[in-house]
Protein backbone atom coordinates (compact mmCIF):
# COMPACT_ATOMS: atom_id res chain seq x y z
CA UNK A 1 0.00 0.00 0.00
CA UNK A 2 1.50 3.35 -0.93
CA UNK A 3 1.30 5.64 1.82
CA UNK A 4 1.03 9.75 1.26
CA UNK A 5 3.60 11.15 3.32
CA UNK A 6 4.04 15.04 3.72
CA UNK A 7 7.09 16.88 5.31
CA UNK A 8 6.57 19.77 7.15
CA UNK A 9 8.43 23.09 6.19
CA UNK A 10 8.52 26.52 7.09
CA UNK A 11 8.29 29.16 4.23
CA UNK A 12 10.88 28.81 2.29
CA UNK A 13 12.10 32.26 3.27
CA UNK A 14 12.92 30.59 6.83
CA UNK A 15 14.54 27.79 5.41
CA UNK A 16 17.29 29.27 3.01
CA UNK A 17 20.47 29.72 5.52
CA UNK A 18 23.58 30.09 6.35
CA UNK A 19 26.26 28.82 8.85
CA UNK A 20 30.23 29.78 8.76
CA UNK A 21 31.64 28.76 12.31
CA UNK A 22 34.80 27.13 13.12
CA UNK A 23 36.45 26.28 16.44
CA UNK A 24 40.53 26.55 17.21
CA UNK A 25 42.48 24.64 17.53
CA UNK A 26 40.10 21.53 15.57
CA UNK A 27 43.21 19.22 16.86
CA UNK A 28 45.25 19.21 20.57
CA UNK A 29 47.28 16.83 20.49
CA UNK A 30 49.02 16.68 24.05
CA UNK A 31 51.28 14.66 26.67
CA UNK A 32 49.89 14.45 30.46
CA UNK A 33 50.94 12.42 33.73
CA UNK A 34 48.68 10.17 35.62
CA UNK A 35 46.51 11.79 38.03
CA UNK A 36 47.52 15.51 37.13
CA UNK A 37 45.05 18.07 35.77
CA UNK A 38 45.37 19.61 32.43
CA UNK A 39 43.37 22.65 31.34
CA UNK A 40 42.77 23.73 27.57
CA UNK A 41 41.27 26.42 26.06
CA UNK A 42 39.09 26.54 22.78
CA UNK A 43 37.45 29.20 20.69
CA UNK A 44 34.49 29.27 18.68
CA UNK A 45 34.57 31.31 16.06
CA UNK A 46 30.78 32.53 14.43
CA UNK A 47 32.36 33.89 11.38
CA UNK A 48 28.47 33.95 9.54
CA UNK A 49 26.55 37.26 10.33
CA UNK A 50 23.69 34.46 12.13
CA UNK A 51 22.53 34.32 15.95
CA UNK A 52 23.80 30.88 16.54
CA UNK A 53 22.99 28.15 19.48
CA UNK A 54 25.45 26.11 20.26
CA UNK A 55 25.40 23.01 22.42
CA UNK A 56 28.79 21.40 23.56
CA UNK A 57 29.42 17.89 24.82
CA UNK A 58 32.53 15.49 25.44
CA UNK A 59 32.12 12.59 23.60
CA UNK A 60 33.87 9.24 22.67
CA UNK A 61 36.51 9.73 19.58
CA UNK A 62 37.67 6.91 17.59
CA UNK A 63 39.15 7.03 13.57
CA UNK A 64 37.66 4.74 11.10
CA UNK A 65 39.80 2.72 8.50
CA UNK A 66 40.44 5.85 6.61
CA UNK A 67 41.30 7.62 8.92
CA UNK A 68 38.19 9.49 9.60
CA UNK A 69 36.87 10.68 13.01
CA UNK A 70 34.34 8.85 14.14
CA UNK A 71 32.23 10.73 17.14
CA UNK A 72 29.78 8.69 19.58
CA UNK A 73 28.47 8.71 22.53
CA UNK A 74 30.56 9.06 25.45
CA UNK A 75 31.46 5.53 27.54
CA UNK A 76 33.68 4.20 29.40
CA UNK A 77 35.79 1.90 27.08
CA UNK A 78 39.54 1.74 27.98
CA UNK A 79 41.34 4.77 25.80
CA UNK A 80 37.88 6.91 26.30
CA UNK A 81 38.63 9.72 28.47
CA UNK A 82 35.86 11.65 28.04
CA UNK A 83 34.29 10.61 31.56
CA UNK A 84 37.49 12.66 33.05
CA UNK A 85 36.85 15.87 31.09
CA UNK A 86 34.76 19.30 32.66
CA UNK A 87 34.11 21.98 30.08
CA UNK A 88 33.39 25.38 31.88
CA UNK A 89 29.83 25.71 29.92
CA UNK A 90 27.63 23.67 27.61
CA UNK A 91 25.54 25.90 25.44
CA UNK A 92 25.55 29.27 24.93
CA UNK A 93 24.51 31.70 21.53
CA UNK A 94 26.65 33.99 19.63
CA UNK A 95 26.07 36.47 17.62
CA UNK A 96 27.54 37.12 14.03
CA UNK A 97 31.26 37.81 13.74
CA UNK A 98 31.71 37.30 17.58
CA UNK A 99 33.96 34.57 19.30
CA UNK A 100 33.54 32.26 22.68
CA UNK A 101 36.26 30.60 24.95
CA UNK A 102 35.84 27.60 26.46
CA UNK A 103 37.57 26.10 28.70
CA UNK A 104 38.06 21.79 28.52
CA UNK A 105 39.89 20.31 32.07
CA UNK A 106 40.95 17.06 32.00
CA UNK A 107 41.82 15.25 35.15
CA UNK A 108 44.15 12.66 33.90
CA UNK A 109 43.33 9.10 35.48
CA UNK A 110 45.62 7.37 37.76
CA UNK A 111 46.09 4.05 36.97
CA UNK A 112 45.91 4.83 32.92
CA UNK A 113 48.69 4.20 30.47
CA UNK A 114 49.19 4.78 26.82
CA UNK A 115 46.50 6.90 24.96
CA UNK A 116 43.57 8.81 25.88
CA UNK A 117 41.22 10.40 23.27
CA UNK A 118 37.79 12.40 23.51
CA UNK A 119 36.12 14.63 21.51
CA UNK A 120 34.35 18.10 22.50
CA UNK A 121 31.83 18.79 19.91
CA UNK A 122 29.86 21.97 18.99
CA UNK A 123 26.12 21.03 17.92
CA UNK A 124 25.24 24.45 16.46
CA UNK A 125 21.79 25.64 15.23
CA UNK A 126 20.30 29.15 14.14
CA UNK A 127 18.98 30.23 17.51
CA UNK A 128 15.05 30.70 17.23
CA UNK A 129 13.65 33.92 16.40
CA UNK A 130 11.71 36.01 19.73
CA UNK A 131 9.04 37.03 17.43
CA UNK A 132 8.96 33.10 16.27
CA UNK A 133 5.12 31.43 16.36
CA UNK A 134 4.64 27.79 17.98
CA UNK A 135 4.08 26.60 15.16
CA UNK A 136 7.72 27.58 13.96
CA UNK A 137 9.20 25.34 16.78
CA UNK A 138 7.89 22.20 15.12
CA UNK A 139 9.76 22.80 11.50
CA UNK A 140 12.72 21.33 10.12
CA UNK A 141 15.87 21.96 11.41
CA UNK A 142 19.16 22.16 10.27
CA UNK A 143 22.26 22.26 12.34
CA UNK A 144 25.95 22.02 12.27
CA UNK A 145 28.38 20.10 14.27
CA UNK A 146 32.24 20.30 14.76
CA UNK A 147 34.31 18.63 17.02
CA UNK A 148 37.55 19.62 18.59
CA UNK A 149 39.68 15.97 18.99
CA UNK A 150 41.77 15.64 21.69
CA UNK A 151 44.44 13.11 21.18
CA UNK A 152 46.62 12.72 24.52
CA UNK A 153 48.90 9.93 26.17
CA UNK A 154 50.45 9.48 29.53
CA UNK A 155 54.12 9.94 28.75
CA UNK A 156 56.74 6.80 27.88
CA UNK A 157 53.80 4.33 29.66
CA UNK A 158 52.15 3.25 26.11
CA UNK A 159 53.59 0.64 23.90
CA UNK A 160 53.19 0.86 20.17
CA UNK A 161 53.28 -2.26 17.66
CA UNK A 162 51.89 -2.41 14.21
CA UNK A 163 50.76 -5.62 12.43
CA UNK A 164 49.72 -5.82 8.79
CA UNK A 165 46.41 -7.49 8.70
CA UNK A 166 46.00 -7.68 5.02
CA UNK A 167 47.39 -6.71 1.39
CA UNK A 168 45.53 -6.71 -2.17
CA UNK A 169 45.35 -4.93 -5.55
CA UNK A 170 42.33 -4.25 -7.02
CA UNK A 171 40.81 -5.64 -9.67
CA UNK A 172 41.28 -5.24 -13.66
CA UNK A 173 40.53 -3.79 -16.00
CA UNK A 174 42.67 -0.98 -14.97
CA UNK A 175 41.37 2.81 -16.41
CA UNK A 176 42.29 6.34 -15.54
CA UNK A 177 39.22 5.97 -13.12
CA UNK A 178 40.33 2.88 -11.93
CA UNK A 179 44.36 3.23 -11.79
CA UNK A 180 46.14 -0.32 -10.41
CA UNK A 181 46.95 0.26 -6.55
CA UNK A 182 48.08 -1.62 -3.96
CA UNK A 183 45.66 -1.64 -0.12
CA UNK A 184 47.29 -2.95 2.81
CA UNK A 185 45.24 -3.10 6.16
CA UNK A 186 47.24 -1.72 9.30
CA UNK A 187 46.46 -2.67 13.12
CA UNK A 188 47.70 -0.64 16.24
CA UNK A 189 48.20 -3.59 18.43
CA UNK A 190 49.55 -1.18 21.28
CA UNK A 191 48.11 1.26 24.27
CA UNK A 192 48.88 4.53 22.38
CA UNK A 193 48.64 5.91 18.84
CA UNK A 194 51.51 6.27 16.27
CA UNK A 195 51.62 8.19 13.09
CA UNK A 196 52.65 5.39 10.04
CA UNK A 197 54.35 5.42 6.93
CA UNK A 198 55.16 3.17 4.62
CA UNK A 199 55.81 2.49 0.97
CA UNK A 200 55.69 -0.93 -1.31
CA UNK A 201 58.90 -2.61 -3.43
CA UNK A 202 57.66 -4.52 -6.39
CA UNK A 203 60.33 -7.32 -7.21
CA UNK A 204 60.15 -9.13 -10.35
CA UNK A 205 62.88 -12.03 -10.52
CA UNK A 206 64.19 -10.90 -6.88
CA UNK A 207 65.29 -7.84 -8.66
CA UNK A 208 63.45 -3.76 -7.81
CA UNK A 209 61.00 -3.20 -10.58
CA UNK A 210 59.26 -0.52 -8.72
CA UNK A 211 58.71 1.36 -5.29
CA UNK A 212 55.71 3.49 -4.59
CA UNK A 213 54.99 5.01 -1.30
CA UNK A 214 51.90 4.33 0.39
CA UNK A 215 49.31 7.08 1.59
CA UNK A 216 46.79 7.39 4.04
CA UNK A 217 47.17 11.05 5.09
CA UNK A 218 48.34 11.67 8.34
CA UNK A 219 48.71 8.09 8.66
CA UNK A 220 47.78 8.01 12.63
CA UNK A 221 46.02 4.74 14.05
CA UNK A 222 44.64 4.69 17.61
CA UNK A 223 45.17 1.56 19.75
CA UNK A 224 43.20 -1.05 18.97
CA UNK A 225 42.22 0.95 15.53
CA UNK A 226 42.86 -0.11 12.19
CA UNK A 227 44.15 2.13 8.62
CA UNK A 228 44.22 1.30 5.15
CA UNK A 229 47.14 2.86 3.35
CA UNK A 230 47.24 2.68 -0.56
CA UNK A 231 49.79 3.34 -3.23
CA UNK A 232 49.15 3.72 -7.12
CA UNK A 233 51.44 1.87 -9.58
CA UNK A 234 51.76 3.66 -13.17
CA UNK A 235 54.40 0.87 -14.31
CA UNK A 236 52.08 -2.29 -14.13
CA UNK A 237 51.30 -2.86 -17.85
CA UNK A 238 54.80 -3.66 -18.52
CA UNK A 239 54.71 -6.59 -15.99
CA UNK A 240 51.22 -8.09 -17.26
CA UNK A 241 50.70 -11.80 -16.91
CA UNK A 242 54.26 -11.82 -15.02
CA UNK A 243 55.04 -12.99 -11.52
CA UNK A 244 55.28 -10.34 -8.93
CA UNK A 245 56.33 -9.68 -5.30
CA UNK A 246 54.84 -6.66 -3.43
CA UNK A 247 56.52 -5.83 -0.25
CA UNK A 248 54.83 -3.44 2.07
CA UNK A 249 57.33 -1.62 4.51
CA UNK A 250 55.81 0.63 7.42
CA UNK A 251 57.47 2.43 10.00
CA UNK A 252 56.27 4.20 13.22
CA UNK A 253 58.46 5.60 15.86
CA UNK A 254 59.34 2.37 17.97
CA UNK A 255 58.91 -0.27 15.15
CA UNK A 256 58.49 -1.24 11.70
CA UNK A 257 56.26 -3.90 10.00
CA UNK A 258 56.12 -5.54 6.96
CA UNK A 259 54.23 -7.58 4.89
CA UNK A 260 55.18 -9.39 1.54
CA UNK A 261 52.70 -10.56 -1.01
CA UNK A 262 52.83 -12.41 -4.49
CA UNK A 263 50.58 -11.07 -7.39
CA UNK A 264 50.16 -11.38 -11.22
CA UNK A 265 48.54 -8.64 -13.24
CA UNK A 266 46.15 -9.97 -15.77
CA UNK B 1 46.33 45.46 26.91
CA UNK B 2 48.67 47.49 27.90
CA UNK B 3 51.09 44.99 27.53
CA UNK B 4 50.65 44.73 23.88
CA UNK B 5 50.67 47.77 23.07
CA UNK B 6 54.07 48.66 24.65
CA UNK B 7 55.10 45.39 23.00
CA UNK B 8 53.69 46.25 19.66
CA UNK B 9 55.38 49.56 19.50
CA UNK B 10 59.17 47.82 20.53
CA UNK B 11 58.92 45.38 17.77
CA UNK B 12 57.42 48.19 15.52
CA UNK B 13 60.67 50.83 16.32
CA UNK B 14 63.20 49.16 14.77
CA UNK B 15 61.52 49.23 11.26
CA UNK B 16 59.78 52.76 12.15
CA UNK B 17 63.54 54.13 12.19
CA UNK B 18 64.66 52.67 9.39
CA UNK B 19 62.24 54.41 7.66
CA UNK B 20 62.75 57.27 8.41
CA UNK B 21 66.24 56.94 7.42
CA UNK B 22 65.45 55.56 4.16
CA UNK B 23 62.96 56.02 1.18
CA UNK B 24 61.31 52.64 1.91
CA UNK B 25 60.62 50.14 4.73
CA UNK B 26 60.35 46.56 4.65
CA UNK B 27 58.46 45.16 6.94
CA UNK B 28 57.75 41.54 7.50
CA UNK B 29 53.74 40.88 8.31
CA UNK B 30 53.04 37.24 10.08
CA UNK B 31 49.32 35.78 10.24
CA UNK B 32 47.74 32.67 10.77
CA UNK B 33 44.81 32.05 8.50
CA UNK B 34 41.78 30.89 10.48
CA UNK B 35 39.85 27.86 8.96
CA UNK B 36 36.81 28.56 7.68
CA UNK B 37 33.74 26.70 6.43
CA UNK B 38 30.71 28.31 5.02
CA UNK B 39 27.27 26.69 4.24
CA UNK B 40 24.37 27.87 2.59
CA UNK B 41 21.03 26.05 1.80
CA UNK B 42 18.08 26.60 0.86
CA UNK B 43 14.90 24.28 0.20
CA UNK B 44 14.02 22.98 -3.10
CA UNK B 45 10.57 22.19 -4.23
CA UNK B 46 8.89 20.69 -7.30
CA UNK B 47 9.04 23.48 -9.11
CA UNK B 48 12.68 24.12 -8.51
CA UNK B 49 14.42 23.23 -12.31
CA UNK B 50 17.43 21.18 -10.46
CA UNK B 51 14.55 19.32 -8.32
CA UNK B 52 13.30 18.15 -11.19
CA UNK B 53 16.02 17.62 -13.41
CA UNK B 54 17.97 15.80 -10.45
CA UNK B 55 14.56 14.02 -10.43
CA UNK B 56 14.28 13.34 -14.53
CA UNK B 57 17.75 11.21 -13.62
CA UNK B 58 16.25 8.77 -11.39
CA UNK B 59 14.48 5.40 -12.47
CA UNK B 60 12.43 4.07 -9.60
CA UNK B 61 9.52 1.85 -8.89
CA UNK B 62 6.03 2.47 -7.25
CA UNK B 63 8.17 0.77 -4.03
CA UNK B 64 9.86 4.02 -3.60
CA UNK B 65 8.73 7.57 -3.24
CA UNK B 66 10.52 10.68 -3.32
CA UNK B 67 9.83 13.34 -0.89
CA UNK B 68 8.20 16.73 -2.97
CA UNK B 69 11.71 18.87 -1.52
CA UNK B 70 15.22 18.73 -1.70
CA UNK B 71 18.18 20.60 -0.07
CA UNK B 72 20.21 22.73 -2.45
CA UNK B 73 23.65 23.47 -0.39
CA UNK B 74 26.46 25.43 -1.18
CA UNK B 75 30.19 24.80 0.53
CA UNK B 76 33.57 26.06 1.10
CA UNK B 77 36.40 25.83 2.67
CA UNK B 78 39.99 27.38 3.35
CA UNK B 79 41.05 23.93 5.34
CA UNK B 80 42.69 21.57 3.72
CA UNK B 81 42.00 18.50 6.67
CA UNK B 82 38.36 19.44 6.59
CA UNK B 83 35.57 17.28 5.39
CA UNK B 84 31.53 17.42 5.82
CA UNK B 85 29.22 15.20 5.68
CA UNK B 86 25.20 15.15 5.63
CA UNK B 87 23.83 13.54 8.99
CA UNK B 88 19.52 12.19 8.34
CA UNK B 89 17.74 11.76 11.26
CA UNK B 90 14.97 9.36 11.52
CA UNK B 91 11.59 11.45 10.31
CA UNK B 92 9.16 11.89 13.32
CA UNK B 93 5.28 12.54 13.08
CA UNK B 94 4.34 16.03 14.35
CA UNK B 95 2.53 14.37 16.96
CA UNK B 96 5.80 12.67 18.00
CA UNK B 97 4.30 9.41 18.13
CA UNK B 98 5.38 7.81 14.57
CA UNK B 99 8.87 7.41 13.32
CA UNK B 100 9.97 6.46 9.70
CA UNK B 101 13.45 5.07 10.47
CA UNK B 102 16.56 6.74 8.80
CA UNK B 103 17.18 2.98 7.49
CA UNK B 104 14.04 3.86 5.00
CA UNK B 105 15.46 6.83 3.78
CA UNK B 106 17.86 7.09 0.85
CA UNK B 107 19.34 10.32 -0.63
CA UNK B 108 19.62 10.93 -4.10
CA UNK B 109 22.80 13.28 -4.77
CA UNK B 110 23.13 15.27 -7.59
CA UNK B 111 20.80 12.79 -9.60
CA UNK B 112 22.73 9.99 -9.02
CA UNK B 113 21.43 6.80 -7.75
CA UNK B 114 19.84 6.94 -4.04
CA UNK B 115 22.38 5.63 -1.37
CA UNK B 116 20.95 4.94 2.53
CA UNK B 117 21.19 7.79 4.73
CA UNK B 118 22.08 5.88 7.74
CA UNK B 119 25.37 6.12 6.16
CA UNK B 120 26.51 10.23 6.17
CA UNK B 121 26.88 10.96 3.15
CA UNK B 122 30.23 13.01 2.37
CA UNK B 123 29.54 16.03 0.76
CA UNK B 124 32.78 18.10 0.94
CA UNK B 125 36.51 15.93 1.25
CA UNK B 126 40.03 17.60 1.17
CA UNK B 127 40.72 17.72 -2.22
CA UNK B 128 37.90 20.14 -2.30
CA UNK B 129 39.65 23.01 -0.54
CA UNK B 130 38.83 26.50 -1.88
CA UNK B 131 36.46 25.25 -4.19
CA UNK B 132 32.63 25.97 -3.86
CA UNK B 133 31.09 22.31 -4.20
CA UNK B 134 27.47 22.65 -4.86
CA UNK B 135 24.87 20.22 -4.51
CA UNK B 136 21.34 18.87 -5.05
CA UNK B 137 19.89 16.43 -2.95
CA UNK B 138 16.50 14.39 -3.00
CA UNK B 139 15.56 12.56 -0.19
CA UNK B 140 13.61 9.15 -1.39
CA UNK B 141 11.68 6.83 1.66
CA UNK B 142 11.93 3.12 0.62
CA UNK B 143 7.84 2.38 1.58
CA UNK B 144 7.36 -0.30 4.18
CA UNK B 145 3.84 -1.97 5.01
CA UNK B 146 4.51 -0.15 8.94
CA UNK B 147 5.04 3.05 7.70
CA UNK B 148 2.17 5.19 9.01
CA UNK B 149 0.31 7.95 7.07
CA UNK B 150 0.91 11.51 8.30
CA UNK B 151 2.63 15.00 8.78
CA UNK B 152 6.34 13.92 9.41
CA UNK B 153 9.53 16.13 10.26
CA UNK B 154 13.32 16.19 9.21
CA UNK B 155 16.17 16.28 11.11
CA UNK B 156 19.72 17.11 9.21
CA UNK B 157 23.10 18.40 10.12
CA UNK B 158 26.37 18.89 8.73
CA UNK B 159 29.15 17.13 10.21
CA UNK B 160 32.25 18.83 10.02
CA UNK B 161 35.45 16.95 10.57
CA UNK B 162 38.70 17.59 11.23
CA UNK B 163 41.27 14.87 10.06
CA UNK B 164 44.22 14.14 12.67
Amino acid sequence: MKILLFILFLPLSAYAGMMSFSVSPGIVKFETVQGSVKSFDLNFINQGDNLLKVDVQVMDLKLDANGVPVISKMSKKNGQWGRFVKLDKNSFKLSGKQSKKINVTLKTPRGGYGGGYFAVVFNTSAAKSKNGNKKSKNSMTIGGQIPALFIGEISRMGTRKMQVLKGAINKAPYTEDNPFKFRFLLKNNGTTHANVVGDVLIRHNKKVVGRVRLESGSGLVFPNGERYFVATWDKFAKYANKKLQAEARFSYSGGRATKKMRFIIK
Amino acid sequence: MNTKVILWVLLALPNLVSALESNSANVEVQADVQSSMQMQWHRLTLKDESYQKAKSKLTLDDSWMILPYGLYVELQTNDKDRNVFLHVDNLVSTNKIDTIHVDSIYISHNGKNPVPAENDLLILNPQDRGLLKTHVLLFIVKIQPYHKPGQYLANFKFINNTLP
